[in-house]
């Protein structure tokens, strides 16, 4: 590991301040994968600023409107617990549930989980092979290496890497927003707008920049938030990331579903939204398995998959019909 | 009060959760120093500079070695004997060659761990490239015949491929399995100590301290009293931690030069490199059986990789030698392909896992062939001699296990169409596979002392791998004395107690468990001769307390025997 200083930030205000002056600095709140990426030499910052002091940033409110405020330094565990949260967004305990282990949810911070960067081999790579998120330029090696595990959706040349973030993939499914500190003050982010794409900057995996802090997770109350589930399929039973994931979210009256909202983890570099496949399911009956199959397939057309990840394409339309129908019995 | 099956708790259960239990990489010693393994980003070539002046002027670092300044080891013997046992032939450190991604070519030892590692990072290193052999489909026409190493290469009864050729039904398989790893919880770790008089103290994660103190002794020039190994608590084995690696050769080198105490545990990362690994393998099953499904001849040929330096044989094939009669012959081999990779070793379970699976799989084939049940074909296939050589097994129940497997799991009421079977919305299966696993016999030797205050001492040479070695250890020894399992003490894993044998192939219990066994036995039978007899060294009650409870132990034993 890089030596580095760590020191403490007592106020929100002079963090931010020292985060914009000093490009060689990160936060570090659970610290879950940012130490692992530093043992790995994919972060070497000079300076660590522990944030988990920072008052008012922890804990989980109910809003007028029904929604939720999860405040950036919850534990990943106690959203997962949280009563509120179970009963009004099943899909965000449900997608923690999946994540990392007992240990780790203790310790991370819901933010650092928005945060965390792609589990993709070479760019954790200590051997330091070429990769664009580790050393811009310097080439791909997934491209047309091992790609089992990579993207199937809105990848480049550049970048064939996944987001690992299980809840954000709820939290897109969802249309929550990222309310954001930065040095000219605060700002909400809607999330599906929060990661971005690898285009030609794949060293970039969200909007943010030198000087923003995530204070709080908003989730808007949603008709569709009861009856919502999230499924995760991967190679092992537990502590694994995803190859595939679908959050879903159902409204529906007489069998018939009324509004949907679906999503994928584990497929593309930003949590990904089967747009398509929600316009296509409105009125279709939950009992009609054709018709659900069908319907998910219009937004998997446009599936890119590479030499390795063929069948993340198929499991992607299993996952999310599978997501869909649990949801479905929930409604 | 047998204390044998009873759900007693963990001798050492406390010490482990309170973190009271000393594992290699925890052991607190005084002046200790901490090694780092640089290891090599290429799979083949060498290195053409290592450039460590950067490494050497960071904070706290002691020494870096290379293959400049490394001191010279002994070959490693041959042949390959599990009783001083190398992990891999090419020893590190010894030259500028590169044999696999992943080999030491550094060593960097600071006053403590961060500063190792992170000076490990400044060590520059240029290489001369060349292209690496690898292992996949391809390699089946570059298998070569490979020495005899653990077993025979190949064996044959009667004539299998003329049997199959003339059978009703024939089938052949082709079966891969991927290289698996041990990633024991505890990764591999060494800490050597050097003392003027007393030589080498090795405490090391290890399942084998035996083997270790003779293959080190060889390969440093040490006279076998001049070094001791130790291994109280293994977090871990799998059989990946019963041979010796590279790091352990370099902590007791550096140890040596520098005069201080040194630990090299390995990184996560460094355990699928330079430590064992079960390799990958290509295997091909010939069936022949009658249309009834009786068997007449077995194929089996399995293709393994080995590394340019080693030759190392996975024994797949050692699966048909034993697992199923055939009337008209069984025939295996084994090949090998050479690759830039580290040497194998031994994993869980060892060659038969992977031998059973390809053979297993291939007799489910034969059962839909044939439309025999998968039961009732093994039924039918079973046989109460061992197929190579005719001798009858010491214990085989492959009969009562199918039946009463099948009996248990409902199997009747399976329906062997795919896609058959359903619960609620999932698609469910059945299947089913026979395995056969061979049983190990090794020396041990044990010591067993009773004191006159009702205690005892269980001495012995072997590991606790994390099974609960102290426990049954323990539990053995106070049914046989007539003690309560916590009058009891038990001192394992290191070279100055009685020599056991390796904690390895699931035979600490029928081994080392027997000698602990009869030790206690014996001395058992003197204190009861000396409780009868010897009434000027002992008092009266104690004598008859000893009496007492060793008559009564004895009484037990017999019901037992």
């Amino acid at each position: 590991m890089h030596p580095f200083m760590l020191s403490r930030a007592d106020d929100a205000a002079t963090a931010i301040a020292a985060h914009a002056h000093d490009a060689e600095l990160a936060f570090i709140a659970g610290g879950t994968d940012l130490i692992g990426l530093m043992k790995d030499h994919a972060a070497r910052p000079e300076h660590l600023l522990d944030i988990n002091s920072l008052p008012g940033m922890a804990g989980i409110e109910v809003l007028p409107d029904g929604g939720l405020r999860i405040g950036s330094l919850t534990r990943m565990s106690d959203v997962a617990a949280d009563t509120e949260v179970r009963r009004r967004f099943p899909v965000i305990a449900e997608s923690l549930l999946f994540s990392a282990s007992g240990q780790l949810r203790n310790m991370a911070s819901i933010g650092g989980n928005v945060m965390q960067r792609t589990r993709c081999a070479y760019f954790r790579d200590d051997d330091d092979p070429p990769c664009n998120k580790r050393r811009p330029g310097s080439g791909c090696s997934a491209l047309h290496g091992l790609n089992r595990n990579h993207a199937i959706f809105g990848w480049s040349d550049t970048c064939v890497a996944t987001n690992p973030s299980d809840l954000a993939v709820a939290l897109a499914a969802l249309d929550a927003n990222v309310v954001v500190r930065g040095p000219t003050g605060e700002r909400t982010i809607p999330f599906t707008g929060f990661h971005r794409l690898p285009e030609n900057t794949p060293e970039g995996d969200n909007v943010l920049d030198r000087g923003d802090l995530i204070i709080a997770i908003e989730v808007p109350a949603r008709i569709e938030g009861h009856a919502s589930h999230y499924l995760q399929i991967r190679d092992r039973e537990s502590y694994e990331f995803a190859l595939v994931s679908a959050a879903a979210a159902v409204a529906a009256e007489g069998g018939r579903l009324r509004s949907v909202r679906l999503g994928l983890g584990g497929v593309a570099h930003k949590p990904w939204r089967l747009t398509a496949a929600e316009t296509a399911l409105r009125g279709v009956s939950l009992d009609d398995i054709d018709a659900l199959k069908s319907a998910i397939a219009r937004s998997l057309a446009e599936a890119r998959p590479l030499a390795h990840n063929g069948f993340k394409v198929e499991l992607a339309q299993r996952v999310a019909l599978r997501a869909l129908q649990t949801a479905g019995e929930r409604a | 009060m047998n204390a044998i099956g009873q759900p007693v708790s963990r001798a050492d259960g406390r010490l482990k959760v309170t973190g009271g239990a000393h594992y290699t990489g925890d052991l607190p010693l005084p002046n200790l120093t901490y090694g780092a393994i640089v290891h090599s980003t290429v799979a083949n070539g060498k290195t053409a500079s290592i450039d460590t002046a950067a490494a050497e002027e960071a904070p706290g670092v002691l020494a870096v070695f290379t293959h400049h300044n490394m001191p010279r080891m002994n070959p490693t013997p041959k042949p390959w004997s599990h009783l001083r046992p190398h992990g891999q032939g090419y020893l590190p450190l010894q030259d500028d060659k590169i044999h696999y991604a992943g080999q030491p070519v550094a060593l960097v030892v600071a006053v403590t761990l961060d500063q190792a590692m992170h000076a490990g990072t400044l060590v520059a290193i240029e290489y001369e490239v060349e292209r690496p052999g690898v292992f996949g489909p391809q390699s089946v026409k570059q298998a070569i015949d490979p020495p005899q190493f653990l077993w025979p290469v190949a064996s044959s009864v009667g004539d299998a491929d003329k049997a199959i050729a003339a059978s009703a039904v024939k089938l052949e398989q082709t079966y891969t399995t991927a290289d698996r790893h041990h990633n024991q919880m505890e990764p591999h770790v060494a800490t050597a100590v050097w003392d003027a008089e007393e030589g080498l103290t090795l405490y090391e994660a290890t399942q084998h301290i035996f083997g270790t103190k003779e293959l080190v002794a060889i390969v440093l020039g040490l006279p076998l009293e001049k070094i001791n190994v130790v291994s109280h608590f293994l977090g871990g084995g799998f059989g990946g931690k019963a041979y010796v690696w590279p790091h352990t050769l370099l902590a007791a080198l550096a140890a040596k030069v520098l005069n201080r105490p040194v630990r090299v545990q390995l990184t996560r990362a460094q355990m699928y490199s330079m430590v064992g690994h079960q390799a990958a393998t290509i295997q091909t099953i010939g069936l022949g059986a009658n249309k009834d499904g009786k068997l007449t001849g077995i194929r089996h040929e399995s293709i393994s990789p080995t590394p340019v330096f080693d030759s190392y044989i996975e024994y797949a094939a050692l699966a048909a030698r034993h697992l199923w009669g055939a009337s008209g012959g069984i025939a295996t081999n084994h090949k090998v392909v050479h690759v830039n990779r580290n040497t194998p070793t031994a994993m869980r379970s060892p060659h038969e896992a992977l031998g059973h699976f390809a053979l297993e799989c291939a007799m489910d084939e034969l059962a839909y062939a044939t439309g025999v049940d998968p039961v009732a074909l093994r039924l039918l296939n079973d046989t109460e001699a061992d197929p190579l050589t005719g001798r009858p097994f010491s214990t085989r129940a492959m009969r009562k296990c199918l039946t009463e497997g099948a009996a248990r799991f409902d199997w009747d009421k399976r329906t062997p169409e795919p896609r058959s079977m359903r619960d609620g919305r999932y698609l469910i299966g059945q299947g089913m596979a026979g395995a056969i696993y061979t049983h190990w016999r090794w020396p041990g030797k044990a010591r067993v002392t009773v004191s006159s205050d009702g205690s005892a001492l269980v001495e012995a040479g072997t590991h606790e791998i994390g099974g609960g070695t102290y426990t049954v250890m323990q539990q053995v020894a106070a049914d046989m004395l007539g003690l309560a399992p916590e009058k009891v003490s038990v001192r394992l894993g290191d070279t100055r107690l009685p020599a056991s044998h390796p904690s390895i192939g699931s035979a600490t219990m029928a081994n080392a468990g027997a000698s602990i066994m009869l030790a206690a036995k014996a001395a058992r039978d003197k204190a009861i001769e000396l409780a009868l007899t010897g009434r000027d060294a002992l008092s009266l009650p104690v004598r008859l307390r000893t009496m007492w409870s060793l008559l009564m132990a004895d009484c037990r034993c017999r019901d037992i025997t």
